[in-house]
C-alpha cells in the first residue's frame, strides 16, 4: 500500500483525485488530503495520460464514466468555494461507485457581486484488472 | 408528502440539504451586502428577499418526486431560480445602467 505525499499545488484541469483508502498499484502515490474531504490528488509530475499509462502498465484498469458531472459553490473564500464544489462531486462519484475524480474545468464567476465557482469533472474508477 | 414509501424516504433526506443550500447562498449574499455601498446593498437585500421566497416555494412542495428529480444533485439551482426572476433581471439592468 502506498503512503500519501505532501503537496499543495492548485487543483485544476487534468488533476485526478482519489478516495483515501483506495488500493493503488505500486507506482501511484497520493498527496496529503489538502481538502480535508477524505480524497487526495495523485502525486504525479505528468499528465492524466501518463497516469493512465502507468496504471495500465501495472496491469490495473482506470475506467472513465461518460457524462460530465458538475457542481457549484458560492463564497468569498476561493479555496473554500472550490472545496465546497469538490465535496459535492466526491459524493456524486461515490454514488456512481467510483473512487476517482478527474477534474475537467474550474470556472470562477460572479453573481451580482457574489463569487461562485463551477467545477466540472468525470468520475473514474481505478481497480485491479480481472483478466 | 406524497409518493411511494421509498420516494418519501429519499425526499426526506434531500429536503434538509436543499434548505442548507439556500442557507449557504443567503449567507454569501449577506456577507456581500455588509461590504457594499447603499444602492448595491439595497439590490443585494432584494436578492436575499427573492431567495427567501424561492425557499418557501421549494420547501412547501409536497411531492417526493419533485425533490428527487430537481434537487437530488445540488448544483446551482438556487442561483438559476433567482436569475430567472424578473426582479433580478431589473436589478442587473439597473446596475448595467449605473456603470455606463
Amino acid at each position: 500500500m502506498n503512503q500519501p505525499q505532501s503537496g499543495n499545488s492548485p487543483i485544476g484541469h487534468g488533476v485526478v483525485l482519489v478516495e483515501k483508502g483506495t488500493i493503488l498499484p505500486e507506482p501511484i502515490r497520493l498527496e496529503t488530503d489538502s481538502t480535508g474531504s477524505g480524497w487526495a490528488r495523485v502525486a504525479s509530475d505528468g499528465n492524466v495520460h501518463e497516469l493512465e499509462q502507468k496504471i495500465d502498465a501495472a496491469g490495473w484498469t482506470f475506467s472513465y464514466l461518460a457524462g460530465a458531472i458538475r457542481a457549484s459553490a458560492f463564497g468569498f473564500d476561493r479555496q473554500g468555494r472550490i472545496h465546497g464544489a469538490l465535496r459535492r462531486l466526491f459524493r456524486t462519484a461515490k454514488r456512481q461507485n467510483c473512487n476517482c475524480l478527474e477534474i475537467d474545468d474550474i470556472e470562477m464567476h460572479s453573481f451580482l457581486g457574489v463569487p461562485y465557482v463551477s467545477v466540472s469533472a468525470h468520475s473514474r474508477q481505478i481497480s485491479v484488472s480481472k483478466a | 408528502m406524497t409518493g411511494t414509501a421509498s420516494q418519501i424516504e429519499w425526499a426526506e433526506q434531500i429536503r434538509p440539504r436543499v434548505n442548507a443550500e439556500f442557507d449557504r447562498v443567503a449567507k454569501a449574499f449577506q456577507a456581500a451586502a455588509s461590504n457594499q455601498a447603499e444602492q448595491d446593498r439595497a439590490d443585494t437585500n432584494t436578492i436575499i428577499a427573492i431567495l427567501e421566497e424561492k425557499r418557501v416555494e421549494v420547501m412547501q412542495q409536497n411531492q417526493a418526486g419533485y425533490f428527487i428529480r430537481d434537487w437530488r444533485e445540488l448544483n446551482d439551482q438556487v442561483r438559476r431560480m433567482i436569475a430567472l426572476d424578473s426582479r433580478y433581471q431589473a436589478i442587473k439592468a439597473g446596475r448595467k445602467e449605473r456603470c455606463e
